[in-house]
């Protein structure tokens, strides 16, 4: 009994304890301040003491309040045993429309049962001048009153001077700022640019200027770009700017809804971490209209080549002396303001004496805010005439501040020029109509007689007769050149040629012979085989084929059978006057043919002989 | 008379005869009366300043088919006196060709450049100056009796008539067959220089990027200026064409006359 008792004691012990451990949970709120302006906006705090963790606050709907979630904390105490755990949730609460509104007090199932808090007030009064305003609201789309609280775009001319028109090519520094209300989360901002195709945007700073603003009681931040505005087409233009904006924006409306019993479907998982999305927004700012107008005729100087600004004319580096046609090295520099794209190069004066070409330019800009440059040119020239003259730059432009055209020149200076005049090539264009003036000195010298004529075609060398001519010319010459060839190579080589010539005489010879064979006439047959035999001999050894008898070729050719045979036969006819038949002279013409070939070409030795024996021949003679 | 002799009197015949042709051919013909009465009107014409009726008869005997230098030299005086610049310097440059040592003629077209400064380059190379010395009808008739000349030459050495040493044949042979070449590179050049070669008639003439009337202009030509036909390029109604600087492009052809005469 006493050990059941004492163990009774100790669970109620620690069930006291633990009872005193764990006090029940609360919900309590608050509201800072309880009185608000219309633009203003409050802070309101649900505090769930002891509850359990996933234990939210369910807010009842109040017409033209709205409570957007703010974040929570949770804290979570022991004091002397005791542990306190608090979960805090924070709203803002804006109101659209003034009143006084009462806050009912805020449910909180925890542990299967309902805890309320207490119900607060909330005075909303008219609003007040340079107070906040509720930060963007949600939304999935944003009215254009919405954006232009929000969010617009301007642009300003800096320094018009009352001036509102432009001048094609003038230049005029603008102002474009960009205002982005207070509490907008901007993630990208791209710089500002001019739709209109009349107008060019240039020298646009790199980064805005960031200032903050209060325009008709909302706070604004300001970004403000400083850049040049041209007009370059004349006519009346609705001047606008665009810019293109990211800004980052609560993704969901929270709703004071009923939660449904969807475990998913619960406050905590879309308030806990707020979720922002990118929404891509263009800026326009509103048209002004603007007109563009070309300078004046009147007045406008031959020089002027559409510069308009005001400027300053600067030479440096002009030469004292030079000769002509050398080749030098000016510099000149424009500085001012405006349009440096339209600044030319400065003509040299006097033109007539100097050939100047293209120039290299360089530009240095000044003060963004100013607009201020200076354009540098170097100009590559050549003094034409000799002499000594003043040369200075001169440049004209359009004064749009003054509404009248300018001429500046730099300081003459004195440059001699030695040397003769130098011809450069005379310009193709003329920049005027020149009316065409006759110098009497300059007549020309007309003929009094007609002199001679000439048909209209062809030339000389393309007449017919003519090519004629000339080909019957070359034809001579080559004539002669291979003559006089042949005419050397015989002189050079006589025995091939006395060869060839025995040649054509035999055969010609032969000719005769088988002609006369056909007329059956056997003495000139026999006399001409002779002769042919006679020649050829003489041929090969040399001496009078006259003088070469029977006993010369018995000698001389004594293998030659044929050749002996036909000797002595045509010697027999010749002396017994013999009569043959045709058959008969037709084989001894054979056996000519034979003998000829025999002759022609006997054995080496018998032509040693042969030689020999004339030479004994003729040491015995 | 001997065959050689018969054939060497033959060949100095034929070589005379053509020495002779050859000469009055370059020389041109003589007018007939008609003609030269023509002439004489125009000129009539002209001293009476009537410069658009000079124009007209100076122009009828153009269109007999024949060329003379005079002619073209005051029909070119004629449009010279009625402003027509562009006219003027081509009939002149005609007229050059034809007679290219007038010095009448050379003045007028030095003038008449003068007054439209439409300059030409007149720094001629060493070359050049060679190549100018003649015009390219006497270049042919100086290589014609070169060649004459050697003919006959090789004609009479060849009958046995001369008998040359060979240094001199040598000599002779070079120094023909160097006047002949010089004389064809000569007249080549000539022909090449004067073949595409035409006047801008029309003042403000368009040198155009393509031919097309809408297309970019690269420069503005003036009467008188000489600028070079590129051949086989023709689109339509417009030419192209190269100036001394080298550009080309396009322009009208009806706003250009081809110098060359032939």
């Amino acid at each position: 009994m006493k050990t059941r008792n004492l163990i009774f004691l100790i669970i109620i012990t620690l069930a006291g304890l633990f009872t005193s451990a764990v006090a029940a949970p609360s919900v309590s709120v608050t509201l800072e301040p309880k009185t608000i302006p219309l633009n203003e906006t409050a802070r309101f705090t649900v505090n769930i003491k002891n509850g359990e963790r996933n234990a939210v606050p369910q807010l009842a709907e109040i017409d033209n309040l709205t409570f957007i979630p703010a974040g929570q904390s949770s804290q979570i105490r022991i004091v002397n045993g005791d542990m306190t755990s608090v979960f805090s949730y924070s709203y803002q609460v804006t109101a659209t429309k003034e009143g006084k509104y009462q806050i009912p007090a805020v449910t909180v199932q925890s542990g299967g049962q309902q805890y309320s808090s207490n119900s607060l007030k909330l005075t909303v009064t008219a609003p007040q001048k340079n107070a906040s305003q509720p930060p963007l609201q949600h939304g999935d789309q944003l009215s254009d009153e919405e954006k232009k609280q929000t969010a617009f775009l301007t642009i300003n001319r800096a320094d018009n001077k009352g001036r509102e028109h432009l001048y094609v090519g003038e230049s005029t520094p603008v102002m474009i700022r960009v205002y982005l209300r207070s509490g907008l989360r901007v993630s990208a901002l791209n710089k500002p640019s001019v739709s209109s195709e009349a107008f060019t945007l240039s020298a646009l700073s790199d980064e805005p200027e960031q200032s903050t603003e209060v325009l008709e009681g909302i706070r604004y931040r300001v970004f403000s770009w400083y850049g040049n505005l041209s007009g370059i087409k004349a006519g009346d233009y609705d001047l606008t700017t665009d810019l293109k904006a990211t800004l980052s924006v609560p993704s969901k409306r929270p709703t004071n809804r009923r939660r449904s019993n969807d475990p998913f479907d619960d406050p905590f998982f879309d308030s806990f971490f707020t979720q922002y999305e990118s929404r891509d927004i263009t800026l326009t700012s509103e048209q002004k209209k603007t007109k563009v107008i070309t300078p004046p005729l009147k007045g406008r100087p031959d020089s002027f080549t559409g510069a308009v600004g005001q400027y300053k004319i600067r030479a440096s580096s002009l030469p004292s002396s030079l000769e002509t046609g050398e080749a030098t090295t000016l510099k000149v520099s424009i500085e001012g303001k405006g349009n440096f794209d339209r600044v030319d190069k400065p003509t040299l004066i006097p033109s007539k004496t100097w050939k100047t070409y293209k120039a290299k330019t360089d530009l240095e800009r000044g003060d963004i805010v100013d607009f201020h440059a200076r354009k540098n040119f170097t100009v590559p020239a050549v003094a034409t005439e000799p002499g000594e003259f003043e040369t200075f730059f001169q440049f004209s432009f359009f004064d749009p501040e003054t509404e009248e055209y300018k001429t500046i020149e730099t300081a003459k200076h004195k440059i001699k020029v030695s040397g003769k005049a130098v011809s450069m090539t005379a310009p193709l264009i003329t920049a005027k109509e020149t009316p065409v003036t006759i110098d009497e000195q300059s007549l020309p010298v007309i003929k009094e007689s007609i002199g001679s004529l000439f048909a209209a075609t062809p030339e000389l060398y393309q007449k017919p007769w003519f090519k004629g001519l000339i080909s019957m010319l070359i034809l001579v010459i080559l004539g002669c050149l291979i003559v006089s060839f042949l005419q050397q190579h015989q002189n050079e080589h006589p025995e091939a040629y006395s060869r060839r010539k025995l040649s054509r005489e035999t055969k010609r010879q032969l000719s005769n012979i088988e002609a006369n064979t056909e007329k059956g006439e056997a003495l000139t047959f026999f006399r001409e085989c002779r002769l042919v035999l006679q020649n050829q001999i003489a041929q090969e050894t040399g001496g009078q084929a006259e003088a070469i008898t029977l006993n010369n070729v018995l000698e001389k050719f004594p293998t030659c059978k044929t050749a002996i045979e036909v000797f002595k036969k045509a010697d027999e006819i010749e002396f017994a006057a013999l009569e043959e038949s045709q058959e008969s002279m037709d084989e001894w013409l054979n056996k000519m043919r034979v003998a000829l070939e025999e002759i022609q070409t006997p054995p080496a030795f018998i032509k040693q002989q042969n030689e020999s024996a004339w030479g004994q021949v003729a040491s015995s003679v | 008379m001997n065959p050689q002799k018969y054939i060497a009197v033959l060949t100095g015949i034929v070589v005379l005869i053509a020495i002779g042709l050859i000469l009055s051919s370059s020389n041109g013909s003589s007018p007939s009366p008609e003609q030269e009465q023509i002439f004489e009107q125009a000129n009539q014409h002209y001293q009476e300043q009537q410069y658009l009726e000079a124009i007209t008869k100076y122009r009828e005997l153009l269109n007999q088919d024949v060329n003379g230098a005079h002619i073209h030299n005051n029909l070119a005086s004629s449009y010279q006196r009625m402003g027509d610049v562009g006219r003027s310097i081509l009939h002149f440059e005609k007229a050059i060709q034809l007679d290219h040592y007038d010095s009448d003629i050379r003045n007028n077209l030095n003038k008449a450049r003068q007054n439209s400064a439409t300059y030409e380059d007149t720094e001629l190379s060493n070359w050049q100056k060679i190549i100018a010395t003649f015009s390219s009808t006497h270049w042919v008739v100086l290589a014609s009796l070169a060649l004459l000349g050697l003919t006959g030459g090789l004609v009479l050495k060849f009958m046995g008539y001369i008998k040359p040493s060979i240094k001199l044949q040598v000599f002779t042979a070079l120094a023909v067959v160097g006047l002949i070449t010089l004389s064809i590179f000569a007249v080549k050049t000539q022909q090449d220089n004067l073949q595409n070669k035409a006047i801008v008639l029309i003042k403000n003439t368009n040198l155009r990027i393509s031919p097309f009337q809408n297309a970019d202009q690269i420069v503005v030509l003036q009467p008188g200026k000489i600028i070079t036909i590129i051949s086989n390029k023709k689109h339509d109604e417009y030419t192209q064409v190269k100036l001394d600087t080298g550009k080309s492009g396009w322009l009208k052809t009806s706003n250009v006359e081809p110098i060359y005469n032939r």
